[in-house]
């Protein structure tokens, strides 16, 4: 490749990563968080923390806490997820014509449902990922595009790296700032490579899905998209319009168990609870595979007659489209993979934040020698704001969450996004006004870092669950995330040690 | 006197590549949902996951192109194939 030909991939590298830095930086940090909101449910929510223990009332039991709520009027459909969350029911309900489904969390140790608003923080996160907090469909499609960049900027960014082993092993210290990013930049991108391809894939695919569909499926289908989104989401007969009994599920799961044996049910759905026509679809997991398709039992839900079992071996199409969602999300390999690609994902993170740092120092060299800060461009202290103040404003969020416990008013969807896009327009503002960008991101990782160590402490003063006991009663859904902040506090802090001021720069 | 013609700018590669890029690649997408073996599902989702490849393929065509006329060619050739692909399968 000559010389002309990588000059041109690497401005188009470098133009990619400009101009949708920020975006990419974003989406990559809230992605990670993401990773772990199942996790981090019980310890943010604290109104969830359950027990647990022996004795787990079936899911019948489970549901005669909501017989009323569905007798009221029709609903179409009732999906009951099994021990998420730290070991709870969550049953997402809808009636016809609703535009959300409603969820309802039910401690299956005693029956009771949960009331109040729970898990705003975890739902903020995941939005946050998904959709930027953009409008439906609009959001999920830019996150899509900015898979698509991402692919982009890998792929030019190998291209143009002419000698990758070298460059895997070089991080130059006692150098300037312009060299030390650039270093961990390609480290960062050398040793990550085969993740961010793999999530920048994935992530374009399901951010442009509701567009894949229309297109391919109206395609495969002669034009017939509804065909083609029944295919992908699975035929729901009618309503017959005639009441009856609510479904006795606990004999079904049963049968679905002595079926597949060694497969746990995570989830049953019942398709127009208390109808003449209602069915009942059982979905077993299968922790050694990717694909979590076709492990599913149906049944008549009026008398319980086995109607089908899906094909445990499905086509390659249907295997395909049921691996994305688990290989994107982590789902597919327990809590020690979702710690590589928390690990990997930072990586991606850093890759956002260091490529916009590297460019800005160019910029800044160019512009020469700089007396006062007012001379200092704004967008390099913009930047460092920015890329400082989101990790202070996600970590204030969880210590507001866990807060929420004893002032409900600040535990809402609403005052968390309030809370979050206001500490993190300060940040920024900090940032532009402060009399070195760098000495403003070093600031913003030490704030960070303190709250981190002090997320234990917080959780501790507002739900009386301190570390030493949840460790001594084995409560890790608790335990396991204090543990995790402090992790997460000594990495913030080692960050802000590397950008310590190397010889005579600030 | 220029002794070879000055190569494209980035500005216009990327929008060749971002405008034809995406033209041709959703062109062969409809025709793999077409012409592949297997269900029209199997057909649908596998011509899906291609698309993305099939845009970045295009996109690193378009910055390693020499000539700006000869890359809208190429693009459009292979917008034409795939439509023609979809067409000969029987869907209009």
């Amino acid at each position: 490749m000559n010389g002309v030909t990588t000059r041109i991939l690497f401005s188009a590298h470098s133009a990619v990563g400009i101009v949708l830095g920020a975006a990419l930086f974003v989406v990559c940090l809230s992605g990670t968080v993401a990773l772990f909101v199942d996790e981090a449910t019980p310890w943010s929510s604290p109104g969830l923390r359950v027990d647990g223990g022996t004795g787990a009332a079936g899911l019948d039991s489970q549901l005669s806490a909501l017989r009323e709520t569905f007798a009221a009027g029709p609903v179409a459909i009732v999906i009951a997820e099994l021990d998420v969350e730290g070991g709870l029911t969550r049953i997402s309900w809808r009636r016809p014509g609703d535009a959300h489904n409603r969820i309802v969390r039910i401690d299956p140790s005693t029956g009771a449902a949960l009331g109040g608003e729970h898990a705003a923080w975890p739902a903020f996160l995941t939005d946050l990922h998904t959709d930027l907090l953009l409008p439906k469909p609009w959001g999920r499609y830019v996150v899509g595009l900015s898979g698509l960049v991402m692919l982009l900027s890998a792929a030019t960014g190998i291209l143009v790296h002419r000698k990758p082993l070298r460059q895997a092993f070089t991080c130059r210290r006692g150098r300037s700032h312009l060299l030390r990013y650039t270093d961990w930049h390609k480290l960062m991108g050398l040793w990550g490579l085969p993740f961010h391809l793999m999530i920048a894939y994935t992530g374009a695919l399901l951010g442009l899905a509701g567009i894949l569909i229309v297109l391919t499926g109206g395609a495969a289908f002669d034009g017939d998209v509804a065909a083609a989104n029944k295919a992908f989401q699975g035929e729901t007969p009618p309503r017959a319009g005639e009441a009856a009994a609510p479904p006795r599920l606990d004999p079904l799961i049963a049968d679905a168990r002595a079926r597949y044996p060694g497969r746990d049910p995570a989830r049953v759905i019942v398709h127009h609870y208390g109808d003449a026509a209602a069915t009942v679809k059982v979905d077993l997991d299968d922790p050694g595979r990717l694909s979590q398709a076709d492990t599913r039992v149906v049944y008549d839900a009026t008398t319980g007659a086995f109607r089908r079992a899906l094909p445990v071996e499905a086509s390659v199409g249907r295997r395909t489209y049921a691996a994305i969602t688990p290989l994107h999300y982590a789902s597919y390999g327990g809590l020690a993979l979702k710690l590589v690609y928390a690990v990997l994902g930072l990586g991606a993170t850093l890759l956002s934040a260091s490529g916009t740092l590297i460019w800005l120092e160019r910029r800044s060299e160019r512009h020469g020698a700089i007396a006062t800060a007012r001379d200092r461009p704004r967008i390099e202290a913009l930047a460092a704001g920015f890329f400082g103040g989101m990790p202070v404003a996600t970590l204030a969020g969880f210590h507001l969450a866990v807060w929420s416990a004893a002032f409900p008013a600040i535990g809402g969807y609403g005052s968390l996004a309030v809370a979050f896009f206001g500490l993190w327009l300060a940040a920024c503002l900090a940032g532009a006004v402060a009399a070195s960008p760098r000495r403003c991101l070093r600031a913003s990782l030490a704030v960070a870092a303190l709250l981190a160590i002090g997320l234990p402490l917080s959780n501790g003063l507002a739900t009386g669950d301190w570390l030493p006991t949840t460790l001594a009663a084995g409560d890790w859904s608790v335990a396991g995330f204090d543990l995790a902040a402090i992790a997460v506090a000594a990495t913030l802090f080692t960050g802000c040690r590397r950008l310590a001021p190397s010889r005579g720069k600030h | 006197m220029a002794l070879r013609p000055a190569l494209p700018a980035l500005r216009w590669r990327m929008t060749a590549g971002v405008v034809g890029g995406t033209l041709a690649a959703v062109a062969v997408t409809l025709a793999l949902a077409r012409l592949l073996p297997g269900s029209a599902l199997d057909r649908a989702v596998l011509a899906g996951v291609a698309l993305p490849l099939i845009w970045l393929a295009a996109m690193l065509r378009a910055l390693l192109a020499n000539r700006l006329g000869r890359l809208w060619l190429e693009l459009a050739a292979v917008a034409l194939a795939g439509v023609l692909g979809a067409l000969i399968s029987g869907w209009a």
